[in-house]
């Protein structure tokens, strides 16, 4: 309790735990040298209109810290009373250090929580990136591949445009392996597979359709130009030496392609359709091949 | 002759004019007091009619009260402005201040503070 | 010099010295500076009080509010209410404390220390408020720490009320700390009586000059 002057009257026994001064030191002082946090403009102007209105006023512990101690956060509470005839000031100060840690702790709880859902969407990523990509070479595979195909195929019917399907074949593979090694023949394909991916547009799907096989989607194909610049692309790199782990290997691809509607209706038509002529390509390649070697 | 000392008086309340009005009159002789009702009014009667005093509100519609008194400093850098404003934040006060004002009065206005103007404008007036 | 000033003129400036009292308290306690928007004073019976604060309610804060409200029936009697819309009060609140809260909370749950802010603030803008009033009316007003509520959906009838109080005097103003605006609104209802018991005190005080 303090006099309108400010001057310490009653300091109780929570007043001096919550302070760490005893009633003996603060009697008489003034209360704004005893909690200097008080010692501002916002008090005083409370205490003057408190002591000649008698309304009540109030301060909370978010808005003011440090009221009294460093580790406590306290509401205060001003009323005017009436003492022996004579108006005296209490302030009463309320600890709920309490709710602000409790308030502390459900943040926590909430960011973590919140973290937490954050590493779940991550690995739903990527199981539905198992799921629909090749785990080796990080291109699609079968399952992403069927879901384009469908759609590409109903666009190209609609559009009236083309969809080409290219079927490429890894010709050495199985002497790569036999070679150099599984390893070797794995990160060979991988290097296929980003060739293949490098050289088709955005919206064309390059998929691993097999153990040395891919199947590439080309979808709005509206002139046989448009197909061409991709086969330029890729021709530049269809034979070829490669270096990986230290082995000078020589790989070369053999593909063929289909188009919808000229060389099947379905995806499987397109799909044996390039087939074949994958195949073609192939035997003309050994055919080159053994003439180069005759040479 | 009598000299008269003109006031212009910028408050968007009419009520607020009135008593600053009251208290003025009260205390000083021989003033012509004009009045403008927001803070571009202000501006142009201040132009128009050149006052010895100018009073300024800051809270104020159209051209706020600080507004008004840098345009005015910028036309005459002597020009004498006493705020009257109820917007009493310590920031507000040390930003009017530096701009060069005669006087910071808090509204509501009252004996001491009225008394505190005409002083000021007293002196002002005995000077010319 | 026009002698026709209004009852609204009058409580216009009384009530822009209040605000101006309370910003300059609120700014000497956050360490922030507050713009102030003059305050619009209307008087008005409930009926046509009631219809302008649901425009407010619907436009401004969009249905839900945070009402601070006190009682005075000590010589003058009344209610006033201080309605801020909820979904900015996060933010304001934030400012006033220096935070910034980064989760997305949602904007009808407020914490016992969020409504202990509040309580504050209503207390400085009413105490502010209806101080100025009952200083310069030299007529004594009681009353205790505000009721904080948070009301969805709310409607003007919460507010006005028109079997005790037959007048609604209705502010309207805006805080603006730091580039955000917080624009709310104070509803007093008032008898008939206490009204004019404080417009014939401010008659006296000012004509007699």
């Amino acid at each position: 309790m303090i006099t309108e002057d400010l001057e310490i009257t009653y300091w109780n026994p929570f007043m001096e735990r919550l302070s760490g001064k005893k009633s003996g030191e603060t009697l008489g002082k003034k209360v704004d040298q005893v909690l200097p946090a008080l010692e501002r403009p916002f008090f005083y102007s409370a205490v003057e209109r408190l002591t000649s209105g008698g309304n009540p006023v109030f301060f909370s512990a978010a808005m003011h810290r440090k009221l009294v101690s460093p580790d406590h956060r306290v509401n205060l509470k001003m009323n005017r009373v009436m003492l022996e005839g004579r108006s005296a000031l209490l302030l009463e100060f309320i600890d709920v250090t309490n709710q602000f840690q409790r308030i502390s702790q459900l943040r926590d709880y909430v960011s973590q929580l919140s973290h937490l859902n954050n590493q779940l969407k991550q690995k739903e990523k990527v199981i539905e990136k198992l799921a629909y990509y090749d785990k080796l070479t990080g291109v699609a595979n079968r399952a992403l591949f069927d879901k384009f195909a469908d759609k590409y195929l109903s666009m190209a019917r609609e559009h009236g445009t083309m969809l080409g399907l290219m079927f490429v074949d890894v010709n050495e593979f199985k002497l790569i392996n036999d070679t150099y090694g599984h390893n070797t023949g794995d990160k060979v394909m991988t290097r296929v597979a980003s060739l293949l991916t490098e050289s088709t547009r955005k919206n064309d799907i390059v998929c691993r359709y097999g153990g040395d096989e891919f199947l590439v989607l080309l979808p709005d194909i509206r002139t046989v130009r448009d197909y061409q610049a991709i086969a330029e692309r890729i021709e530049v790199n269809k034979k070829r030496h490669i270096v990986q782990d230290g082995y000078d290997i020589w790989l070369s691809l053999s593909i063929g392609i289909s188009f919808y509607p000229d060389d099947g209706a379905t995806i499987g038509d397109l799909i044996e359709k390039a087939d074949e002529y994958m195949y073609f390509n192939k035997h003309q390649l050994r055919a080159q091949q053994k003439d180069m070697f005759s040479e | 002759m009598v000299f008269l000392t003109k006031i212009l008086i910028v408050d968007d309340s009419k009520f607020s004019q009135k008593i600053t009005y009251s208290f003025l009159n009260q205390y000083l002789k021989n003033i012509e007091f004009v009045f403008a009702n927001d803070g571009q009014e202000g501006l142009e009667k201040f132009t128009e009619t050149q006052p010895d005093f100018m009073i300024v509100d800051l809270l104020m519609p159209k051209l706020r009260g600080q507004d008004l008194i840098e345009k005015v400093k910028q036309i005459e850098r002597d020009a004498n402005v006493i705020v009257l404003s109820a917007d009493v934040q310590n920031r507000v006060r040390d930003v009017v201040e530096k701009m060069g004002v005669l006087s910071f009065i808090n509204k509501p206005l009252d004996e001491k503070k009225a008394k505190e103007i005409c002083d000021i404008i007293g002196t002002g007036s005995r000077g010319r | 010099m026009a002698d026709n000033i209004s009852r609204e003129d009058i409580l216009t400036e009384l009530f822009n010295v209040g605000v101006g009292q309370a910003a300059s308290t609120l700014s000497d306690i956050i360490d922030k500076r507050i713009g102030l928007t003059i305050p619009n004073v209307r008087i008005l019976d409930a009926a046509k009080g009631k219809i302008e604060l649901n425009k407010y309610l619907l436009n401004v804060a969009e249905g839900a509010v945070m009402v601070s409200s006190i009682s005075f029936d000590s010589q003058l009697e009344g209610k006033v209410s201080l309605l801020f819309p909820a979904d900015k009060m996060h933010h304001f609140i934030d400012l006033c404390l220096h935070e910034t809260r980064d989760e997305f909370e949602n904007s009808l749950e407020f914490t016992d220390i969020d409504f202990d802010t509040i309580k504050e603030i209503g207390n400085i803008v009413i105490n502010s408020i209806i101080g100025e009033l009952s200083n310069t009316v030299n007529i004594p007003v009681e009353y205790t720490l505000p009721d904080i509520d948070v009301l969805n959906d709310a409607n003007a009838e919460h507010f006005v009320d028109c079997e005790d109080y037959r007048l609604v005097l209705m502010m309207f103003l805006a805080f603006d700390i730091e580039g955000t605006e917080i624009a709310g609104a104070i509803v007093i209802n008032m008898t008939l009586n206490s009204l004019d018991d404080i417009l014939n005190k401010i008659d006296k005080l000012y004509n007699g000059r």
